[in-house]
């Protein structure tokens, strides 16, 4: 498959972190824009996070009327992995402190 | 133009006519985001959406020089796929083309076409559909054609989303 899929973590973008920052929770935050379209978003959510089409569609009618909403939380490592993939199907994505 | 899946093989375009086969023809063109700020932003956005501190600001110049860099090599090995595919498809026509796109080159499909609307929104900063003054205004500007051309791609990648999710289901 040509590109937009990264199958494993392989590093923290960020420097060296603290033990509090390797510990606490991260958000996974997907923002709204005009140009992706809906069922593409559902598409992408089901992809990475092996979410169900029902809950997918949630996120992203979340996405579309509240401007973003959060899709997955955890470990920054694998947050990053996940907003890695996000970017990779050019969607508006970041990472957020969960405290 | 329509679409649609045939199975073990792909997703069968028909009857491409000139025209819109010229407009994907030009898709590298569309997609490319170099001096435009805007643009680039939104294709290669950061980690951390609002830096406020050194460690967002330090986090965010190391995506984009960690992953922003692999992004760029990726988006753009996704466009000489579909640049490819469509030359191909041009190089067997005349007035009407019917063309296959492999399953596997679906994705990169999807991204050329997302990286064509995403330039092009900021480019040309096309109105909200809803906001029917603000369309009627667009619709007098010389970029009218540039939308037509935006609703085009919109148009192949919905066919092509529904066909994934169709498949998927």
């Amino acid at each position: 498959m040509p590109s937009t899929t990264v199958d494993t973590p392989t590093r923290t973008v960020t420097r060296p972190q603290t033990e509090d920052e390797r510990t606490q929770p991260w958000h996974v935050v997907i923002f709204n824009d005009p140009v992706n379209l809906m069922p593409y978003v559902t598409m992408v959510i089901m992809r990475i996070f092996a979410y169900k089409r029902e809950q997918a569609q949630e996120m992203m009618l979340a996405v579309h009327q509240k401007g973003k909403c959060i899709v997955w939380t955890g470990e920054r490592e694998l947050a990053e992995m996940y907003v890695e993939q996000l970017h990779g199907y050019q969607l508006l994505a970041s990472l957020a402190e969960a405290s | 133009m329509n679409v649609r899946r045939i199975a073990e093989m792909g997703l069968l375009v028909e009857e491409a006519d000139a025209q819109q086969l010229q407009m994907l023809r030009h898709l590298p063109l569309h997609a490319d985001a170099s001096g435009n700020p805007l643009a680039e932003r939104r294709l290669f956005p950061g980690l951390i959406a609002k830096p406020d501190t050194s460690d967002d600001f330090e986090a965010n110049r190391d995506w984009a020089e960690m992953v922003g860099s692999e992004l760029r090599k990726r988006f753009s090995s996704d466009m000489d796929t579909v640049t490819s595919d469509v030359e191909k498809a041009y190089e067997s026509g005349e007035e009407q083309w019917d063309f296959i796109i492999r399953f596997d080159h679906v994705p990169a499909w999807f991204s050329a076409l997302n990286q064509a609307r995403l330039v092009m929104h900021e480019r040309y900063q096309f109105p909200d559909s809803d906001d029917a003054e603000a369309m009627a205004a667009f619709m007098l500007t010389p970029h009218v054609k540039m939308l037509r051309t935006e609703r085009f791609f919109t148009f192949l990648q919905s066919a092509l989303i529904q066909l994934e999710l169709d498949r998927e289901a």
